[in-house]
């Protein structure tokens, strides 16, 4: 959840055109995810930092964000697999890198759920057999659009990475 | 985030069928977006409630969940138009599921995605002088968004919307 005093972080050590990425990313991330100005500079930041490997330290200095604003971006982004966190020996402190080819890997993990979920809606009309039309109209509806993507976006991912290969 | 104390809510006033297709609903919602069980139940039930509207207490009584979490999805899904919320004249409101605006809001968020492209781009002008290994990042990500760009919209104009099934 977004704070309603949620403002972007100063990121004071970015040259103009970096922040300006960095905001864009963020904006985004804001408008769709609803994600707080922080957590969407950390990963904006993550996708351009020089090195491209970072202490928390670090982001926290380049950016202006709390350890706490990092941690939860790491949270956030390492289960999906887009950041990899290497912890310190001997420390608290970790750094953070995002590998290259792990951010269409991670949109693919969350796009590849939509057949599982097809699954389930269709789980749904089964529990819903012999109930009344108007009962049934929201599942039917999903499931007929579900059935559509749960075959078209697996393939084109599959197309995507054959290009690729 | 779920809470600590998150708990799969006891789904008092549901069937044992229907208690079975609002927990896979909340798996799923657990696995994409690590929704707290509360959330994921509502929104469950809410696709298969009857009737369509539902007040409130109504949805803490049948699910067993806290008021919070109703107010919370409350929150969350009217804005968007997925949940359409009614003042009643006790000062409570209802929530009900609106079955045409959903499908619609899936679409407008992946629609959402290739538009990230745009900003893969400015990324690239923005490194423009940059060493290749530093760019390398946003070059594969450019990429990808722009072949998602190009297909994600061929997905959905090869949708057909079901035909209306309720007459109003």
């Amino acid at each position: 959840m977004t704070e309603q005093a949620d403002q972007p972080p100063p990121a004071a050590s970015l040259t103009e055109k970096e922040r300006a990425f960095v905001h864009k990313v963020a904006e985004h991330y804001r408008r769709i995810d609803n994600m707080a100005w922080n957590t969407g500079y950390v990963f904006g930041y993550m996708m351009i930092c020089d090195p491209a490997e970072q202490r928390v330290s670090q982001i926290v200095e380049a950016l202006g964000v709390t350890a706490g604003d990092v941690d939860h971006a790491a949270k956030l982004l390492a289960t999906p697999g887009v950041f990899e966190k290497h912890e310190e020996p001997g420390g608290d402190d970790y750094r953070l890198v995002l590998p290259e080819h792990n951010w269409p890997k991670a949109v693919r993990h969350s796009l590849v759920h939509m057949p599982k979920f097809h699954q389930v809606l269709q789980r749904g009309l089964e529990v819903l057999d012999g109930a009344s039309e108007e009962r049934r109209e929201r599942l039917v509806r999903l499931e007929h659009l579900y059935s559509h993507l749960a075959t078209e976006v697996p393939a084109v991912f599959d197309r995507f990475e054959k290009a690729a290969e | 985030m779920p809470a600590l104390s998150d708990d799969k809510p006891a789904t008092p006033g549901l069937t044992k069928d229907e208690r079975d297709y609002v927990n896979r609903v909340a798996e799923h919602y657990r696995d994409t977006d690590r929704m707290a069980w509360e959330h994921g139940f509502l929104i469950g039930w809410l696709m298969i409630s009857d009737p369509v509207e539902q007040p409130a207490s109504r949805l803490c009584e049948v699910l067993g969940v806290s008021r919070e979490a109703v107010d919370h999805i409350d929150k969350l899904l009217v804005p968007p138009g997925v949940l359409e919320r009614t003042e009643l004249p006790d000062g409570e409101y209802s929530l009900a599921m609106n079955a045409e605006v959903w499908p619609q809001t899936v679409q407008q968020a992946m629609l959402a995605l290739p538009s990230f492209h745009s900003v893969m781009r400015y990324g690239l002008e923005a490194l423009a002088d940059a060493s290749e290994e530093r760019r390398r990042r946003l070059v594969n990500m450019e990429q990808f968004f722009r072949y998602l760009g190009d297909e994600i919209p061929a997905v959905f104009d090869r949708y057909e919307p079901p035909a209306t099934t309720v007459s109003p």
